[in-house]
């Protein structure tokens, strides 16, 4: 039997309570779906008592459930100071929440420091990064990973946010209008898509999509239909040309009835023998040990 | 479209343009206004202007034309800055629509800007715009272009956000920035594209006021070409900031409008 924390839906609010352990949640949006919604329903899982320090980059107002609110700055040590100011020092049961509004602020090489510096065994660091945001890259790290893929890399359980679309929206089109920064309407709705990644501790990846409602805060396990995985033949090739290139159900059935040419031969189960038939002229001496066909 | 219904504008779902609750003493909200070539926000930025003084968009909303009691309704006075216009281009067609020249203060930063401070640096520069708007004691502020600073100052887009934009949101209850996207586009952050600096600081700058933005007003021009009697469309959608402290919410629209010498018409799309 599975255990608790392999039910998705479970996990999921696990993961919001902060009774799983994971050090860093990544939290990625874009411009079709922002993630504050995700913040909130952390602030709305966490126990009362659990402290919460908010870094706004992107806000001014203090979110009211925050503990400690502290304004985004362009210098990343004097953030750290700012931050671990209202953490304790000492590894304590309690755990703290710090909460960063745009991990897009962080430049690509202080990325990694920073968190490492954060995080700790009662420090839980939730950051939100727009996937879709260009960075800066300096041509001495030419080479070196993005933030998203280091992000990604140490995350525990990153949390993808994406808006749910009917079948009838042509995504191409939708994603040609976000590129020219003209957000069609319908998108940043509260009800929308989670991709879950959680990280187990032997290192396994356990991925879940779920349909939320950030209005009366409930999940649903998203399971991928056999429609969504694959598209008949016939509908592909209908109204392709005037030729019949659909088949038949009794046309399919004869396809799979069909025994393929070699088949038999490429059967390795019966082994093979070497069988001797002895014939009157063969002159078999029974004291010779080297006449011994056998 | 001279059968057309004329519509009226409204964003938040208070029937307003401005509703009084983005006002709450101690939050700041932005909205984020964006145009392209040939759709000039300047008849967006006067409907807010009456929106705020008068409460309601005489010019713009056919169903207020009739009131003829234009009482201003606000207690501070707004605030316009302009980093491509000149006060005159403001106060001309704002005074052709009659509104009270006391209720508004115009900022020109375009005239002189680099030979008031060239030679400065950057954050005095930024400091010195902060105190100017400062002084002026409004409740709103409608920035326009303040992108510009990125290659004036030669600073970089996190740089404007943090140092400039965010201490003006921590002093104005509602800051409109007006901004084209004109000329660059938000490619994709994997596609391993070369980007050069200033284009990605452009990305990266509105990538940031939409995050900001409890509503983003989207202004552009017909995607099928030109007409005489449209001008383009206005597509209001959900910013990327959180509603939540917010007692109302906005109202996901699209119009056509038409501008005309001194009005503008707004259609159902």
């Amino acid at each position: 039997m599975a255990s608790t924390s392999h039910n998705p839906k479970i996990l999921l609010r696990r993961v919001f309570s902060l009774n799983e352990s994971a050090p860093f949640i990544l939290c990625i949006d874009d411009l079709s779906q922002a993630g504050w919604h995700i913040i909130e329903e952390f602030a709305q899982n966490v126990s009362q008592s659990t402290p919460i320090v908010y870094v706004g980059y992107e806000t001014v107002n203090k979110p009211a459930f925050a503990t400690h609110f502290i304004e985004g700055t362009t210098s990343v040590e004097r953030l750290t100071i700012g931050i671990q100011s209202y953490l304790p020092s000492q590894p304590t049961t309690k755990r703290h929440l710090v909460v960063i509004d745009s991990l897009n602020y962080i430049p690509n090489d202080q990325i990694s420091q920073f968190i490492s510096n954060i995080v700790s065994p009662s420090v839980t660091l939730l950051g939100i990064y727009h996937r879709s945001e260009s960075e800066h890259r300096p041509a001495s790290l030419e080479n070196y990973p993005s933030s998203l893929s280091l992000l990604h890399f140490m995350a525990s359980t990153v949390l993808e946010c994406a808006p749910l679309f009917n079948k009838s929206v042509d995504l191409e089109e939708v994603e040609s209008e976000i590129q020219r920064f003209s957000i069609p309407r319908g998108l940043n709705a509260t009800v929308s898509k989670i991709i879950m990644t959680n990280r187990r501790k032997s290192g396994r990846s356990l991925v879940y999509a779920f349909r939320y409602n950030s209005q009366d805060h409930s999940y649903d396990q998203l399971v991928e239909t056999e429609e969504d995985q694959g598209v008949d033949d016939s509908q592909v090739l209908e109204g392709l040309t005037t030729f019949n290139l659909k088949t038949s159900n009794k046309q399919k059935l004869a396809r799979e009835q069909v025994e393929l040419p070699f088949l038999e031969a490429q059967s390795f189960n019966t082994g093979g023998a070497i069988v001797y038939e002895f014939e009157k002229d063969d002159d078999y001496d029974e004291e010779d040990p080297y006449e011994d066909p056998f | 479209m001279s059968n057309v219904q004329r519509q009226d504008l409204t964003i938040f779902n208070d029937q307003s343009v401005l509703s009084k609750s983005l006002f709450t003493e101690g939050l700041s909200h932005l909205l984020f206004v964006t145009h392209r070539l040939g759709t000039s926000p300047s008849w967006l930025i006067n409907t807010i202007t009456e929106s705020y003084i008068y409460g309601i968009p005489f010019s713009l909303n056919e169903s207020n034309t009739s009131a003829v009691n234009r009482k201003a309704v606000c207690t501070k006075p707004l605030v316009i800055a302009s980093f491509i216009h000149e006060s005159a281009y403001f106060t001309s067609s704002l005074n052709k629509l009659k509104i009270d020249s006391t209720q508004y203060r115009i900022l020109d930063f375009l005239t002189d800007f680099a030979l008031k401070y060239t030679g400065n640096p950057k954050e005095k520069v930024l400091t010195e715009l902060i105190n100017c708007l400062s002084k002026q004691s409004g409740r709103i502020l409608i920035l326009e272009q303040p992108e510009l600073l990125i290659p004036l100052l030669n600073i970089t887009s996190d740089e404007l956000h943090l140092n400039f934009i965010n201490p003006l949101m921590k002093m104005f209850s509602v800051v409109v920035l007006v901004s084209s996207v004109e000329g660059y586009e938000n490619t994709n952050a994997d596609s391993g594209e070369y980007q050069k600096k200033d284009m990605i600081d452009m990305i990266r700058y509105t990538h940031s006021c939409f995050h900001k933005s409890i509503v983003l007003l989207a202004l552009k021009p017909l995607d099928t070409g030109r007409a005489n009697d449209i001008t383009g469309t206005l597509r209001i959608t959900r910013g990327g900031a959180s509603p939540s402290r917010l007692p109302v919410h906005v109202v996901e629209n699209e119009y056509l409008f038409h501008s005309q010498r001194e009005s503008t018409k707004l259609f159902y799309r």
